[in-house]
Parts: structure tokens; C-alpha cells; sequence
């Protein structure tokens, strides 16, 4: 199964996110102009909602992907939107068990700071590569060992 | 720019120097270090510091100046981590099977016994039979080591790098040396860049030693592999500090990173399994 970036998940979220933000303004434009309504000063991008109608609606997309070389896992993004149909909340769910995972406690806050990476043959001026040491010896011939024990 | 290579525990290795040539001298002198050190503290070698008190009874037994920095450091990573970074993890290793250990004297305590270990008056008290692993820590310290070599011969622009971890000084010009972070597990892929100066970074993920259902990244109080990290980078002012940062971030719990910043006087970049990254407020690195 192809591999699916974190990142262009996220984007995919975002960019679902902003079509329903776009669409709900879209129709409340249409339902102004239908109504006839006579105040040019109103505005919806400037109300005030009260605090108990902030979180409105929420929309979710299911997404597999592989966590790790050979794990995969499936996770609900829950985007929350106010009665703008702004952005008020993303969370990440586990999709089979509908709860937090402990490893992604943190993925709301951070969602900005998802990395994407670059190709290194993209990058320049580059002296050195700091990476991982490769597979010992030692780990190499100990894989068929472990394959029996396992 | 010059550059030579070799092997050296269980890696590769290779050292730039820029603005002079290094003579055969020199070579031979890091190649035989690196030899030296293999023996003394690798723990596949029998007659291995790490390896000298697997069959030893109780008590306190003076060791090394070398012996003792390293298990020094080891011993504020256990402390930080609360026991998940421990270098006991030896004994764990060798009952899951990694590594030929035949020929060492037989390790005679079950996996719930985990051998206890305290330093006092530059001497190591044990509680019973024991043996080392410095991996997350050594290569660092090794890297250092080498650098010091290359000082004391005269040189004062160059890079060292084993096996991807490294320490580096400027360029003859006065510029950094820049370097690239590897995506865990992308080996084609970069998370970042960031320049060196008179500065050690060190790389470390669970992908590149990984087996069966194990990495090489044991929680020592789980007996789990761990993986809500897949990939870390440290920097430091030395190259056995960035080596033991990555150690520490993958062990600590997330509250204590702070705590290790201050202890290790360094930076961290932590690539977590859900690809978000959690890095000290001041890594001076950029993140793409």
C-alpha cells in the first residue's frame, strides 16, 4: 500500500475545512440577497455570536496511513466550526477506538509544526548529512535469530 | 577540502580537513584510537571494560577515568528519564538476541533482575553480576576524543563524523560547516539544515536498527521499544553531549526535556510517530 505524507493529510483537512467555510458564507450570501434585506452594514463576518453558540458543527474525515515502516494506523480528524463556519478546534482521534491516542496528545497544538521535508538533492551548500547509524553487523546476522523467536 | 575514511564501531567513519593536509601520522593515530576504544568499550568483546564485571560479586570496584565519564553521563540519563535510559539495557539486549554472545561468560540474572549500579568516589558500586551498553552516548564521546586528537596535532578546521553523528569547527574561511537532518526513516529526505561551529550534532532514529518487533531504543523500565519518537537530533558544544541529548529525548518523559537542555547544556529537534515535531524554543536549525 502506497504510503500517504501526514502532511498532505493535513493539507487535504485544511483545504475540506476552508471549501465548507467558503460554502457556508456563500449561502448565507445568497439567503441576504433572497431576503431583500436593506442594511448594507450588515455583516456576518463581524457578528458576534454569544459564547454558548461559539462551537457549532463539527465535520470529520477518516484517514489511514502508515505510522511506522510496518504499522499502519487510521485516524478521524474532527474539525470544529463556529457559527461562522471558522475553525474553532482540530482534533485527532483514534478512528477504532474514537479516543485520544496518548502519542498524539499534542497533534492540536501542533499542528503548525507538522515537517514535510525537502529532497536532499533539492538542498545546496549542503557539507554533510547528520543521520542515523546504519544496521550493525551485529543486528544483521542477529535477524534471522530473532525472526525464530518471534 | 581533504578527507579520509575507515570503520570503527560498527560504522563509518570519516574526518575533513579543510585549509591543510593531514599527514599518515595523524591518520594512524585516529585510526588506533578508534580500534582502542572499540576494545575497551564495546560490548561484544569480552575483554571489554563494559564486559569486566559480568561474573563479579557485590561490591565497589575502581575503574577507568574514561569508564567513569561515561557511565557519569549515564547516570544523569537514567536519572532524567527515570530509569527508561539505562545502561544495563546490555543484559535485555543479549536475551532478545542481539548480537553474537557466545563468547562471553554466561550473564547469570533473569530479565526482572536488573542489575543495580551507583558511582561513588570515582569507583562503580555494583550489587551483583553486570555488564555495559553505551550505545546513544559512546560514539559521541569517541567523536570528541578524535577531534581532541586533531587539535593537539595542530588542525583547527575540520569535521569529524561517525557513523552520521559529528562534531565540527569552522571552515578555514570562518563560515559554518552546514549540514542537513535526515528524515527518519527517509534516507533521501531532509527534516532540515543547520550550521556548525565549534559544535557536535548527533542523529538518532528507530528505523535504521530496527528487528523483529524490537529497535534498538529499549525502555529499560517497559522492556518496550520505544516508538512515540521516530527520529531525534541534539546539539551541543560537544559531540558526546548532542549523542547523549538524542538518548534523553527519546527516554524522558516530554515534562523533563527542559531539564535535560539545562543538564547537557543542549538543543533538540524530536520528530514524533505522527510526523508533528516538538524542538527547544531556541534551535537555531531551520525546519522544513
Amino acid at each position: 500500500m502506497p504510503k500517504i505524507k501526514k502532511g498532505l493529510i493535513l493539507i487535504a483537512v485544511v483545504i475540506v475545512a476552508t471549501a465548507f467555510v467558503y460554502y457556508g458564507y456563500f449561502v448565507k450570501v445568497i439567503q441576504n440577497w433572497r431576503d431583500g434585506d436593506d442594511d448594507d452594514d450588515r455583516s456576518f463576518a463581524t457578528t458576534t455570536a454569544p459564547e454558548s453558540f461559539v462551537e457549532v458543527r463539527k465535520v470529520s474525515a477518516e484517514v489511514t496511513y502508515m505510522a511506522t515502516e510496518d504499522k499502519q494506523d487510521t485516524l478521524r480528524f474532527v474539525v470544529s466550526l463556529d457559527e461562522n463556519n471558522v475553525i474553532t478546534h482540530l482534533t485527532t482521534l483514534d478512528a477504532k477506538t474514537g479516543e485520544v491516542p496518548e502519542k498524539k496528545k499534542n497533534f492540536t497544538e501542533k499542528a503548525s509544526a507538522m515537517i514535510v521535508g525537502k529532497k536532499l538533492s533539492e538542498l545546496s551548500g549542503i557539507d554533510n548529512v547528520a543521520k542515523s547509524s546504519y544496521t550493525t553487523n551485529a543486528f544483521n546476522s542477529a535477524i534471522d535469530r530473532l525472526k525464530a523467536q518471534l | 577540502m581533504e578527507e579520509f575514511s575507515f570503520d570503527g564501531l560498527g560504522t563509518k567513519w570519516f574526518v575533513r580537513i579543510d585549509g591543510a593536509s593531514v599527514t599518515e601520522e595523524v591518520k594512524q593515530n585516529i585510526f588506533h584510537f578508534t580500534q582502542h576504544f572499540e576494545k575497551r568499550f564495546s560490548r561484544f568483546l569480552r575483554e571489554s571494560e563494559v564486559n569486566a564485571f559480568r561474573t563479579s560479586h557485590r561490591g565497589l570496584y575502581p575503574i577507568s577515568s574514561d569508564f567513569f565519564s561515561l557511565l557519569h553521563q549515564a547516570d544523569i540519563l537514567r536519572t532524567v528519564t527515570r530509569g527508561r535510559y539505562n545502561p544495563v539495557v546490555a543484559s535485555f539486549l543479549e536475551e532478545i538476541g542481539y548480537g553474537n554472545t557466545k563468547n562471553l561468560p554466561h550473564f547469570n540474572r533473569v530479565r526482572e533482575d536488573i542489575p543495580q549500579w551507583a558511582l561513588k568516589n570515582q569507583m562503580l558500586f555494583i550489587d551483583g553480576p553486570i555488564a555495559f551498553d553505551f550505545g546513544g552516548i559512546g560514539k559521541g564521546y569517541c567523536i570528541d576524543k578524535i577531534a581532541d586528537i586533531l587539535k593537539r596535532a595542530g588542525y583547527e578546521y575540520f569535521l569529524v563524523d561517525g557513523g552520521g553523528d559529528m562534531f565540527a569547527t569552522t571552515k578555514a574561511s570562518g563560515d559554518p560547516f552546514r549540514v542537513a537532518i535526515e528524515y527518519p526513516g527517509k534516507p533521501n529526505m531532509a527534516v532540515g539544515t543547520i550550521t556548525l561551529s565549534h559544535q557536535g550534532l548527533a542523529m538518532s532514529d528507530g528505523f535504521r536498527r530496527h528487528f523483529g518487533k524490537w529497535n534498538h531504543l529499549i525502555d529499560m523500565e517497559s522492556h518496550q521499544s520505544v516508538e512515540t519518537i521516530i527520529g531525534c537530533a541534539g546539539l551541543a558544544k560537544t559531540a558526546f553531549m548532542a549523542d547523549s541529548m538524542t538518548s534523553g529525548i527519546f527516554f524522558a518523559p516530554e515534562e523533563n526535556y527542559t531539564l535535560l537542555e539545562e543538564q547537557l547544556n543542549a538543543f533538540y529537534l524530536a520528530i514524533k510517530a505522527d510526523h508533528t515535531i516538538s524542538m527547544s524554543d531556541q534551535w537555531p536549525g531551520e525546519i522544513f
